[in-house]
């Protein structure tokens, strides 16, 4: 199993996704039992290809970006189907789908080198639990922006009891995945935290984040306040996660392993 | 209303600090080294229970409880990080820090006191969350003054104590070290594979270091191999020694905030959030 059969099981995955969608969008009642099969079917699919990828490479694949894109598409239809299973918005699977295939497109599109090195500073029991549990968190708050973007176009409060419960499973795993790193930080260079460019930004995502959840829990904050908290705490999570490679302060970060 | 106030009154706060940034010259970290920093916290914890027994509605209690005071620090942490994150010199070590900070420190130790002893849903998750955060801040940011690292380089001919500073500054450390035996093994691309250094402690104990393996030279001196001489034989290597005696504090402080997270993941929503979601799939007002 290489990357060159990617695009197979990719694409398998994404036909299966499309049809789910299409159920759930399609169904006369508000859940359809057949798109949420179509999804899971989809995930079982596209996990076998990380499950194998991961025995071929004799390490976790976690390690490029274009990995974990992969890890990102397999969370982000993962929280799209228990969202949909949970609140039974029939359009969710439709934009997880699109999020989804628009990362899938990238990793066929422009891949990175997959090899199977991996380098000192990654061999430690931390990686695996410091990177699966970041991804799923950005994949959660992906679900979240999702809702609040569709709340903010169709002028409705009826996605925020799911944008709640999402942005605290994403706090929670975010906060671990911080944390998580925090631990191994001080194994592998002697400080917990060190204002390197990705925990600043990290940083910055975990405090707007943590913002939206006050604000929710005073009852102070307004609709349009909210929604732009989730907008901006997400686009400060697509800089943490790929953006801050690109700007000037990437050349000190201790976090470049690629 | 109680926000607007709470806005002018923070703003106040923050001119000082951003005049304290303009006008003063840098921080002096070191003024802040122990005991100055035991104190101030000693200060901080006593000072602020007892305003919270004696003048529970005073305006300096209210300020430093209120939910809007948390919305504020917090937006004013993203902007710092942010500015730091898109600037390609960070300096955390700065007066604005050290404002923001101390707000944020006292801050969380009033919602603290306020939550945590007293009766509430979800008591023990609020405590291990609010005091892990607590702990974990405290021990990074009063522990700053007493960090310190230095770098070694060791190699194969003679035991070595010239250690160096960050700006390259020489001291003489207690422990000699020397390398015995270097391994590195390499992929096939050319990337190491592995390497560890075996070294002589005080030419008499064999101590092995390796990445993500650091050695606890004593309970506050941790060794860590940081570099080597990139030959086929390394004749050298260099190791850092990080001086950190707030670690246990904030390493606590990390697996009190760890365990209220998984705690968070099980049991859910804060009761508040809750409450407002029922209101809301009834069809009310969030």
């Amino acid at each position: 199993m290489t990357w060159n059969e990617f695009p197979w099981f990719a694409a398998t995955s994404i036909l299966l996704w499309a049809a789910g969608a299409a159920c759930a969008l399609l169904s006369k009642k508000s859940f359809s039992a057949g798109a949420a099969w179509l999804t899971a079917t989809g995930l079982c699919v596209f996990a076998a290809f990380i499950a194998l990828f991961w025995t071929v490479l004799q390490r976790p694949p976690l390690r490029t970006m274009g990995e974990t894109r992969l890890w990102y598409s397999f969370f982000l239809m993962l929280a799209g189907l228990l969202t949909y299973c949970r609140w039974h918005y029939r359009w969710l699977l439709s934009l997880s789908t699109v999020l989804t295939l628009v990362f899938t497109l990238m990793n066929i599109l422009k891949p990175e080198i997959h090899d199977q090195s991996l380098m000192p500073a990654l061999q430690s029991g931390w990686f695996v639990p410091h990177v699966t549990v970041y991804i799923f968190a950005y994949s959660v708050m992906g679900c979240a922006f999702l809702l609040a973007i569709a709340g903010w176009m169709k002028r409705t409060e009826r996605y925020r009891p799911a944008i709640d419960r999402l942005t605290c499973i994403g706090m929670a795993f975010l906060t671990l995945g911080m944390m998580s790193g925090a631990l191994w930080a001080k194994e592998a260079w002697g400080y917990f935290w060190g204002w390197d460019p990705k925990e600043t930004w990290a940083a910055a995502t975990w405090s707007l984040y943590l913002i939206y959840l006050h604000l929710r829990l005073s009852g102070k904050g307004r609709t349009a306040v909210l929604n732009a908290l989730l907008v901006a705490g997400f686009l400060c999570l697509q800089m943490c996660w790929y953006g801050v490679n690109y700007l000037p302060a990437a050349q000190e970060s201790m976090h470049v392993y690629s | 209303m109680e926000m607007k106030k709470y806005i002018t009154v923070w703003s106040v706060y923050f001119g000082v600090a951003l005049l304290c940034q303009l006008l003063l010259p840098a921080f002096p970290t070191a003024f802040f080294a122990f005991p100055v920093n035991a104190a101030g916290i000693l200060l901080a914890v006593v000072g602020l229970w007892v305003l919270r027994k004696e003048k529970p509605t005073s305006p300096v209690t209210r300020l430093l409880a209120s939910p809007s005071t948390t919305s504020i620090l917090l937006a004013l942490l993203a902007a710092s990080c942010l500015c730091l994150g898109l600037t390609s010199r960070p300096s955390p070590s700065s007066w604005w820090f050290f404002f923001l900070l101390t707000a944020l420190f006292l801050h969380l130790l009033m919602v603290f006191y306020a939550g945590a002893f007293h009766k509430r849903p979800h008591r023990l998750r609020f405590i291990l969350i609010h005091g892990g955060l607590l702990l974990a801040l405290l021990g990074g940011f009063a522990g700053t003054p007493d960090t310190a690292e230095w770098r070694l380089p060791v190699g194969k001919e003679w035991p070595t104590r010239q250690a160096y500073t960050p700006q390259y500054g020489k001291i003489r450390l207690p422990h000699s070290l020397q390398l015995k035996d270097f391994d590195v093994t390499y992929y096939a691309n050319g990337m190491p594979q592995n390497f560890q250094a075996h070294l002589l402690l005080d030419s008499t104990k064999d101590i092995t270091l390796s990445v993500n393996h650091p050695y606890a030279l004593s309970p506050n001196d941790d060794l860590y191999l940081v570099d080597y001489e990139h030959v086929a034989e390394p004749r050298f290597c260099i190791v850092q020694l990080v001086r950190q005696p707030w670690k246990y504090v904030q390493s606590f402080g990390i697996w009190l905030l760890l365990a209220g997270c998984v705690l968070l993941f099980a049991q859910g929503l804060p009761t508040g959030m809750a409450r407002k979601e029922k209101k809301i799939e009834k069809g009310g007002q969030p």
